[in-house]
Parts: structure tokens; sequence; C-alpha cells
């Protein structure tokens, strides 16, 4: 045994915890090691004594007492606590948790420029060959992201981008709004895919958490 | 395991009240504190019963609320010293000096040389009481509680090996404090 591995198990030996044939080889390496036996010394020199401070009994009538104190609490704390109405998101780890909460924030983004564009665009809406060329997504597909739905699995059924040649879960965005694609794209570690061979898409977002359960999504 | 249920409480009680009067006792040392703490231990078992996680031990639950509860202790009473130096002290326990004052001078580094009286038990309890929180933590639960180091980690959320390096570094300081008392062999001299 190694002098690395006999440190490690040096406390449990100290301290009886060892089994008997591992308590064996710890001893006959102490035997032939003389540092590893001074610190075996030290560490049962300083053992030894700790027993000397001796236990005490709890006070008798305690758990009466205790009984008593819970007796006295007021009701509702009799009561076990209620579910939380909202599902909280501390059991997501770190990046899960940071796609639902970017994914919200995406969208909140997208309807917002959404709002503003169709504001300051009303030339545009009467121009049929104006209107074929931007890939605006549809209204119904945004206003589901927008509700805060992102995350809990229905986004990427189909509504969103249906009927503009997207996969589910991919909402196309306009020039104007590629910069907010491209830095979550960098986040996401999404560029790093669309290199190994996955079509590019211009102007597609595609949210990594719309397509499975919470947490499924690429990191 | 249903701690509402008043005799599986009783059942978690028989099992676990020692060694958790224990550990509050030597923590505070103060035995009024540390039944007041084993106390506060079970009401708050009972009213967060939900909250202990089926599957996992009940007897690491119970020790890590319990040394919060001493922790929460210590330091509203280190803050209530550091308000009132010159106050009587108002605890009923142990402690043998008149004001907060004589406490803390009592407990100063160039007065150890009190603590080289043959009594083991109060120098290994002044010795314990000057490690850090953690070290203390750890060399409680491991001496007096016979813990593993798996278990000690549970309750204090760290990893195993970052426990028995605690136990190892508070382990070399308890020896040369007992060493200075004349309580430990003379005849290792190198540091851990």
């Amino acid at each position: 045994m190694r002098c690395a591995k006999v440190r490690t198990l040096l406390d449990d030996h100290v301290d009886g915890l060892l089994p008997a044939d591992r308590s064996g080889a710890v001893r006959a390496h102490l035997d032939s090691c003389s540092a590893c036996d001074q610190e075996f010394e030290l560490l049962r020199g300083a053992t030894a004594p700790l027993s000397a401070w001796g236990d005490l009994a709890p006070p008798p009538g305690c758990f009466e007492r205790i009984l008593a104190r819970i007796e006295a609490l007021p009701p509702e704390m009799h009561m076990p606590a209620a579910t939380p109405a909202q599902p909280s998101l501390r059991f997501l780890r770190g990046g899960a948790r940071w796609l639902v909460t970017s994914g919200a924030v995406a969208a909140a983004v997208l309807v917002a420029a959404i709002a503003v564009e169709r504001a300051g665009d009303g030339d545009a809406t009467k121009s049929p060959q104006g209107r074929a060329e931007r890939p605006i997504p549809v209204a119904a597909g945004v206003g589901t992201v927008g509700t805060g739905t992102v995350g809990t699995g229905t986004v990427g059924t189909g509504t969103v981008g249906t009927g503009t040649g997207l996969k589910p879960g991919e909402i196309a965005l306009t020039r104007t709004r590629f910069r907010v694609t491209e830095r979550l794209e960098r986040r996401d570690g999404l560029r790093r895919r669309r290199e190994r061979g996955r079509p590019e898409i211009p102007g597609v977002l595609s949210i990594p958490v719309s397509a499975g359960p919470l947490g499924a999504g690429p990191r | 395991m249903d701690l509402r249920d008043p005799q599986q409480l009783r059942q978690v009680y028989e099992a676990n009240s020692k060694g958790l009067y224990n550990l509050a006792y030597r923590l505070v040392s103060d035995r009024q504190w540390a039944e007041d703490i084993l106390q506060e231990t079970f009401v708050r078992a009972y009213t967060r019963a939900e909250t202990f996680k089926e599957g996992g031990k009940v007897s690491t639950w119970l020790y890590r609320i319990c040394m919060n509860l001493a922790y929460d202790h210590l330091r509203a009473r280190r803050y209530r010293a550091m308000a009132s130096l010159d106050a009587p002290v108002t605890d009923s326990g142990d402690s043998e000096s008149a004001t907060w004052s004589a406490t803390l001078a009592s407990s100063l580094p160039e007065t150890t040389a009190q603590v080289e009286q043959k009594d083991t038990a109060d120098c290994v309890k002044k010795l314990i009481d000057e490690l850090p929180e953690r070290e203390r933590t750890v060399v409680l639960l491991r001496q007096y509680h016979g813990m593993t180091f798996k278990d000690i980690a549970a309750v204090l959320g760290l990893t195993s090996r970052t426990v028995q390096n605690c136990l190892r570094r508070a382990k070399g300081k308890l020896y040369f404090g007992l060493k200075e008392a004349g309580l430990a062999p003379a005849d290792i001299g190198h540091e851990v």
C-alpha cells in the first residue's frame, strides 16, 4: 500500500473504523514507513484525550416539554406546508434554468419588437410585395411564446412557424431582430452546433427549450 | 417517516436526543441553552417535516438543524457580547466569568497557560472551543458522534475530502495544544 493511500485511511484506522484486512495492511505499512507512522502517532495523540470529555444525558422531561411547545403552536403550523402554485425552477441545473429564463426574455423581446414594427408600418401592410419579402412569424405563434409558455413544452408543437417553412420551435426573425439571435446563439453554443452541419436558415432563432421537456434542449 | 406523528417523533427523539443534546452542549457550553436548542430542533423538525427528503437519514437532517441553531445562538451571543462587553453575563451556564469582557479575556491566547491544568476534559473542551467553527463541528461529529466522513459531509454540505482535510488540520492543532498541556506524547514534532 502506498503512502498516499495509507494517509487517507489513517483517520479511520485511528478511530478503529477500518475492516480487519485493511487495518492489517495499514499496520504493515506503518511498520515500514516512519513518516506515515509519525503522522499516525500524531493523530492518535490528538484523539485519545478527547474521550475524556464525556457525554451528558438530556434532561428528564425534555420530550414532554417539546410536545407542549408543539401543542402551543398556532393551528397553521400544524398543517403541512401548501404546495406552491407555480413550480419552482430551483430543481433545474444552472444551464437549463438559464435556458428557460432566456427563452422567456427572448419571447418578450420578440413581442415588443413586433409591436413596435407593426405600429410604424402602416404603408407596408398595404403593399403585397412588401409583405411577401419579409419573414414575419405568425402572430399566434408569437403570442404563445410571449404568454410565458416557453419551457412548458407547448412551444414547438407546430404553432410557431407553421406555414413559414420553419421547424417546430423556430421563430422567423426580421433583420432588425437578428442581433438578438446572434447573441443567444453565441451564449447557447448553437453556433458550434450549426458549424457541425446543421443547415443554416438566415434570420431564424431556434429556442432550445421548445422542442422537448424542460431542460432537454441543448446547452 | 412522518414526524408529525407523535409516536414516530418520540422514536426519533429516543434515537437522537442524546447525540443532539451533547452536540448542542459542546457547541454552546451551556446546559440550559443546549436543552433549548434540543427542543427547538424537534419543534422545527415537526413544523418543517415536509422539507425532509424521503430516503435521507433523519439523524443527518436533525444534526444539521441542531448545528445551525447552535451557531445562530453563538452568533447572537457574540453580538450581545460586542454590544455590551461589561454587562453581566446572563447565561445560567458553566461560565465562571462575571462579565463578557472577563469571558473574552479568559479566552485570549496569552492565558492559555491556564489550560495547563491536569483536568483533561477542561483542557480538551477549551482546545476544541478555540478551533474555527467548521473544524470544531467536524471534530465533534467525528469524535463524539462517530459519524463517517460521508455523513459529516451531508450535515455540513461539504465533500468528504474537505471534511477529512478539515479533521486532519483540527487534529494537528489539538495535538500541539495537548502537547503544550502535557496531555499528548511530546516526541512527535512535525506539522500535519
